[in-house]
């Protein structure tokens, strides 16, 4: 599998970078990973790729990353593009609409897509949209395609804005929808990991009134003015801080979730969740642990590092939170990886992350460093 | 890194002496750009470290304002919990899997007299404050915290300053989240004064019961006392009636008989009664044959009924079992009472005894017994009233139809006892079916006996001329008896008293010993005794039959316990006793 991979600032230099890799001999790519800011033209994009007959999975972002031979880096108002030369049998791609579909409902549906192709599938995912309940849309996936299903992605993002997000391939743009990759896991090996470190503060609250990942009350005071007053932070801040300092939520199977904000209704004082927030669940607030977390995912990618020595490329789905909280630190987390597996790694600052721990179902997460590598069975 | 700056300070100032310009150049840029980077993230960094100390120091102001009402709550929580434990009236103790004391309220501290901090982390042993049965009452925590299950009502007694007191305590294991015992929570009473009180309770009921039983001896006696005189005149009204007599004469002898014998059933339906009442009759259960009180009564009141030109006839259902298990003689006389009042309400017609089993009742045989007659009837409004004590229809019917009104109100209590009910269907002037119904058990019937031998025996005894002693310290009962005796052809010896019998057992042969039981000198008890005594090494034995007036319950089994052989109730009937007298001598 050959994979060639670039950034770009700009329209222009995505498409001569594009025309430039297309015109190379050696190399016919057939699927295409974009992420990009919302500052491009995602129907022009969708284009070039229809052009050249290669499938596209694109997700706008909230910050880029690509590290490779020739340029590494964490940008903001970028375009990062990865282009696989991959046999066209060994997956299946997909762009669907949610319409007016629940969350779950939603996730069924695509859910009904990979249950249909391979026997052993294993799925990248994206979806858009700030309403979407990331764990209902999980369930709904595994609640059709299994618990063991191997399933990783993001939410798209839109450059911190909260306002609109995009999921598109070379025909379809849509900011309310899923775009997904079911490869034949027998060819396309898909592995991975989920990280946080987020470490939970302060007194527990209860969530008093909730609607899926609409929280209305905490406590029986309006969402939002818990926030505003907990963290002495004013509205405008909001949902920015709520993402950096999400809810820890002490779920009934002991694995406790984080789920940021990814939105706030100013009339109702009401906070919208990348995630379900039940109502009568036990939450506090959390934080990073400070730079240190940086060393902890370190530890935990060199572990990973020792059990799946080899890999042809590297994909990153990384809460925005991580960007916002880490600032150039950021980098530290990424850099590792090229270091110690020299194959190229691309992503994205997500509104939330999909994605598989080893020996566990695969699961909606914020917060978290979650890497997948991608690698043709040989 | 953190000596970069000192380098790039070094490598300007030395900036002079380096051969290469160029190299060094490019080294001063890197440097410098590599500072830039740190600056960027030390920028970073101190802004973040900002933005956090804002937000984590707010969240720990109003954390610490949180934690601080939560544990204002709590500590008012534990006020009042604190106020509760201390002024419940009640010893409370909470205590570890080693039975040590880990908290004690002030009920608690002061019973025992001992400040809080010599109780805790002691046990019971260490206390020594009682003298409790320590190991009894242990039993209880042992099991409390080794099961888990709760103890009710453990009531111990102790001393304490030379006064005994008793605590009533209740137990229960103290569990954590894990559902694991980690203690026990007690909760104690002082209830002495409910144990005096139960004291004087159960005083005050031997007391009653004692009152209870005084009423009946009292009532025995006066039986007795009644009957005795009454046996005289009756006994004498007998054997005046076997004297010549004109017709007034006889006639006048005939109400005095039946004056007599109602005043005696009159005597006879109160003692029965205010002994039912006083739950002094014990049923005596024993198998025996269901139709044999049936056909005994009809036996013997069928000549009454006859006379009154009245039918009377009995109908067994096939389906009743044959023996059954129960007091024969309570059912007789439920039947009896029964078949007396249908005779003695009829004018006309017939009189139907129906026997039935109309059911199981635990494994027990439920039997309804009808008497049917085509008597008077009884009007609705007052077949309620008809079961209650001393109740006739009509106050004016005593008139024309004696009787105590006891009867039905005794049939009653008797058929209760017997766990059934009795009832009455009835249209005035037409008739009435009064109905009872008994519960049995299946009764076995006796081995066989040889009746060919009996019947030999009855002959031999037949044949012969019987002598009796007759033991009674009574002179118009001793005529009574010795005059019913030889007219029945029997030869009579009087003794006055049970010493004078035994004088008179060792000189003469006799049958039959008929024996007073209450007289002077020596009761007949004592007098049978010493008698079974002197024949023990002689290998013979004499029939006694007991002559009681008391009919009480209890003086049958003392009269067998002496070494008797039967009982008859004086005034007893000449014909009754020659039946026994049968019974016993063959």
């Amino acid at each position: 599998m050959k994979i060639h991979s670039f950034s770009a600032k700009t329209y222009d230099e995505f498409k001569e970078k594009l025309s430039g890799l297309i015109s190379r001999n050696d190399f016919n790519p057939t699927l295409a990973f974009a992420f990009v800011s919302t500052s491009f033209s995602l129907a022009d994009i969708a284009k070039e790729f229809k052009k050249n007959k290669i499938k596209l999975f694109g997700e706008t972002s909230s910050g880029e990353l690509l590290f490779n031979n020739t340029e590494s880096g964490v940008f903001d108002n970028s375009g990062v593009f990865t282009l696989l030369d991959i046999n066209p049998d060994y997956f299946k791609i997909e762009l669907f609409k949610r319409r007016n579909a629940t969350s779950f409902d939603f996730g069924k549906q695509v859910g009904n897509f990979i249950a249909g192709h391979f026997t052993n599938p294993s799925v990248i995912v994206g979806a858009s949209g700030l309403d979407l309940d990331g764990q209902r849309f999980v369930e709904g996936i595994k609640d059709v395609a299994g618990n063991n299903l191997i399933m990783f992605g993001g939410l798209a993002g839109d450059d911190g804005k909260f306002e609109e997000t995009f999921v598109f391939d070379e025909n379809t743009v849509s900011n309310s929808g899923a775009t997904l990759i079911v490869f034949d896991n027998t060819k396309i090996k898909l592995t991975g990991m989920a990280t946080s470190g987020w470490v939970g503060l302060g007194m527990n609250l209860t969530i008093t009134k909730s609607d899926g990942n609409v929280v209305y009350t905490i406590d029986n005071k309006p969402a939002l003015d818990v926030y505003l007053e907990y963290l002495n932070i004013n509205v405008d801040d909001m949902p920015a801080i709520g993402l950096e300092y999400p809810l820890l939520i002490k779920r009934k199977d002991n694995i406790d979730a984080l789920r940021a904000v990814t939105g706030i209704d100013k009339e109702k004082r009401s906070l919208l969740f990348a995630g379900s927030v039940p109502e009568g669940s036990t939450v506090m607030f959390s934080s990073s642990p400070g730079f240190e977390v940086v060393e902890s995912t370190k530890s935990k990618v060199l572990d990973f590092a020792d059990k799946n020595p080899g890999a042809d490329l590297f994909l990153l789905f990384s809460c925005v939170a991580r960007h916002l909280a880490l600032g150039p630190m950021v980098e530290e987390e990424i850099q590792l990886v090229i270091d110690k597996w020299n194959v190229p790694i691309a992503g994205f600052f997500t509104y939330g992350e999909i994605g598989t721990n080893p020996g566990k179902a695969c699961d909606f997460y914020n917060q978290t460093y979650t890497l997948v590598s991608i690698k043709e069975v040989k | 890194m953190s000596n970069l700056f000192d380098d790039l300070s070094d490598k300007i100032k030395n900036i002079n002496s380096f051969d290469d310009f160029e190299q060094l150049k490019l080294s001063i840029i890197t440097d410098i750009h590599k500072l830039k980077q740190r600056d960027i993230v030390k920028d970073f960094q101190l802004k973040k470290y900002l933005k956090d100390k804002n937000i984590i120091n707010s969240l720990l102001v109003k954390t610490s304002s949180d934690l601080h009402k939560v544990i204002e709550e709590s500590r008012l929580h534990a006020d009042e919990l604190d106020i509760l434990l201390n002024t419940i009236p009640a010893f409370v103790f909470f205590k570890d899997t080693k039975y040590r004391y880990v908290l004690v309220n002030k009920s608690f501290t002061n019973f025992i007299d001992l400040p809080e901090s010599e109780i805790i982390g002691k046990t019971l042993q260490d206390l020594t404050f009682s003298h409790l049965l320590l190991s009894k009452y242990s039993m209880h925590e042992k099991k409390v915290l080794e099961q888990g299950v709760e103890a009710y009502n453990i009531t111990e007694k102790l001393k304490k300053d030379n006064q005994t007191l008793w605590l009533n305590t209740n137990l229960a294991p103290v569990k954590n989240n894990q559902n694991e015992i980690i203690g026990l929570v007690g909760i104690s009473w002082d209830v002495t004064s409910n144990k005096i009180y139960e004291a004087e309770l159960k005083k005050a009921k031997i007391q009653a019961e004692e009152g209870t039983k005084t009423k009946s001896q009292f009532l025995a006696n006066m039986s007795h006392e009644i009957r005795t005189p009454l046996n005289g005149i009756l006994g004498m009204a007998q054997i005046l009636s076997d004297t010549k007599l004109t017709k007034k004469q006889r006639d006048i002898v005939n109400i005095l008989s039946t004056s007599g014998e109602n005043l005696l059933v009159l005597i006879n339906d109160i003692l029965d009664f205010s002994k039912i009442e006083a739950g002094k009759i014990n049923f005596i259960n024993k198998d025996f044959k269901l139709d044999k009180p049936i056909r005994e009564i009809h036996d013997i009141l069928s000549r009454r009924a006859d006379e009154k030109g009245l039918l009377l006839h009995i109908n067994l259902d096939k389906n009743i079992p044959a023996y059954v298990n129960g007091d024969e003689y309570r059912f007789k006389q439920v039947v009896l009472n029964l078949v007396n009042n249908a005779i003695k309400f009829t004018e006309k017609g017939h009189i139907k005894i129906s026997v039935e089993q109309i059911g199981m009742v635990e494994g027990r045989h439920k039997i309804k017994v009808s008497v049917e007659d085509t008597g008077i009837g009884i009007p609705e409004a007052k077949k309620k009233k008809l079961f209650q004590s001393f109740s006739q229809l009509d106050p004016s019917s005593t008139k024309q139809y004696e009787g105590t009104g006891l009867g039905l109100a005794i049939s009653k209590l008797l058929t209760e006892m017997m766990g059934g009910e009795i009832g009455v269907e009835s249209v005035e002037g037409k008739g009435s079916t009064f109905w009872f119904t008994a519960c049995f058990k299946k009764g076995t019937p006796p081995e066989k006996v040889d009746e060919g031998k009996t019947v030999e025996r009855h002959k031999r005894f037949n044949n012969r001329k019987i002598s009796v002693l007759v033991v009674e310290d009574n002179l118009i009962n001793q005529k009574i008896s010795s005059f019913s005796l030889q007219k029945a052809g029997m030869e009579v010896t009087l003794a006055n008293n049970g010493l004078e019998a035994i004088e008179l057992f060792k000189k003469q042969d006799f049958d039959v010993i008929l024996m007073d039981v209450q007289m002077p000198v020596m009761d007949g008890y004592d007098a049978t005794k010493e008698i079974r005594k002197i024949e023990e090494p002689l290998n013979t034995h004499i029939p006694i039959i007991a002559l009681t007036a008391n009919a009480m319950q209890g003086d049958a089994e003392k009269c067998l316990a002496a070494g008797m052989d039967n009982y008859i109730s004086k005034p007893f009937k000449i014909d009754k006793l020659i039946t026994i007298l049968n019974e016993i001598v063959t």
